[in-house]
């Protein structure tokens, strides 16, 4: 299975269901083998912060934070995107494991590269 | 799908497990097993019954019997890659 599964997220705590499923999604992703990597923009990029998923549950969800642990700990990928986490104060300092902050190029090579963007 | 069922050597029992977290329930579980061992599920998420195998196909982990215990309730066997 060669192909990179891409998923995107940009909400946080402003709309904990959009901010969840994109993780559940990739942890069934993950844990089926498939190379998967959440890709966090605009308030997305918040959740690759230590700490603050941990305030997010969905009624009918895991905790978003436990969520995000299971995905990482699969072998799943956090991209948070460069351009949104700068003017937010975001830096690599602040980033949970897992996580690591990349640039639009990045998501465009593997995008060229036959990646598959999934929206949930 | 129904057909006999194998002997299962470790058993996973997990009752309103939903899609999402079915599947990753089984590759927990399946990786505590010897190559060729049989793992049985037992959901009770009808949707199992098109999740389970997509994952198998997905792993390669061979989905050797399906059985259907009710309208809700399934037993998968999977065998360890």
């Amino acid at each position: 299975m060669a192909t990179k599964i891409l998923i995107n997220c940009n909400h946080g705590q402003d709309d904990a269901e959009r901010a969840t499923l994109p993780f559940v999604v990739g942890n069934v992703a993950a844990t089926a083998d498939q190379e998967t990597v959440v890709f966090l923009t605009i308030e997305g990029v918040r959740l690759a912060t230590k700490g603050y998923a941990d305030g997010i549950r969905k009624e009918g969800f895991q905790p978003l934070g436990e969520v995000i642990r299971a995905f990482v700990a699969n072998g799943g990928q956090v991209w948070a995107c460069g351009a949104c986490t700068k003017p937010r104060g975001i830096t690599e300092a602040d980033l949970i494991e897992g996580a690591r902050i990349v640039t639009a190029a990045n998501v465009v090579e593997e995008v060229a590269n036959g990646a598959a963007v999934l929206s949930v | 799908m129904t057909t006999p069922s194998p002997r299962a050597d470790v058993v996973l029992d997990a009752p309103g497990s939903s899609c999402a977290t079915l599947t990753p329930l089984i590759r927990a579980r399946i990786r505590e097993l010897e190559p060729g061992q049989v793992l049985e599920v037992r959901s009770d998420d009808p949707a199992a019954r098109a999740g389970v195998p997509a994952w198998s196909r997905l792993t390669g982990h061979p989905l050797v019997a399906v059985v259907v215990d009710d309208a809700e309730r399934t037993r998968f066997y999977l065998r360890r890659k």
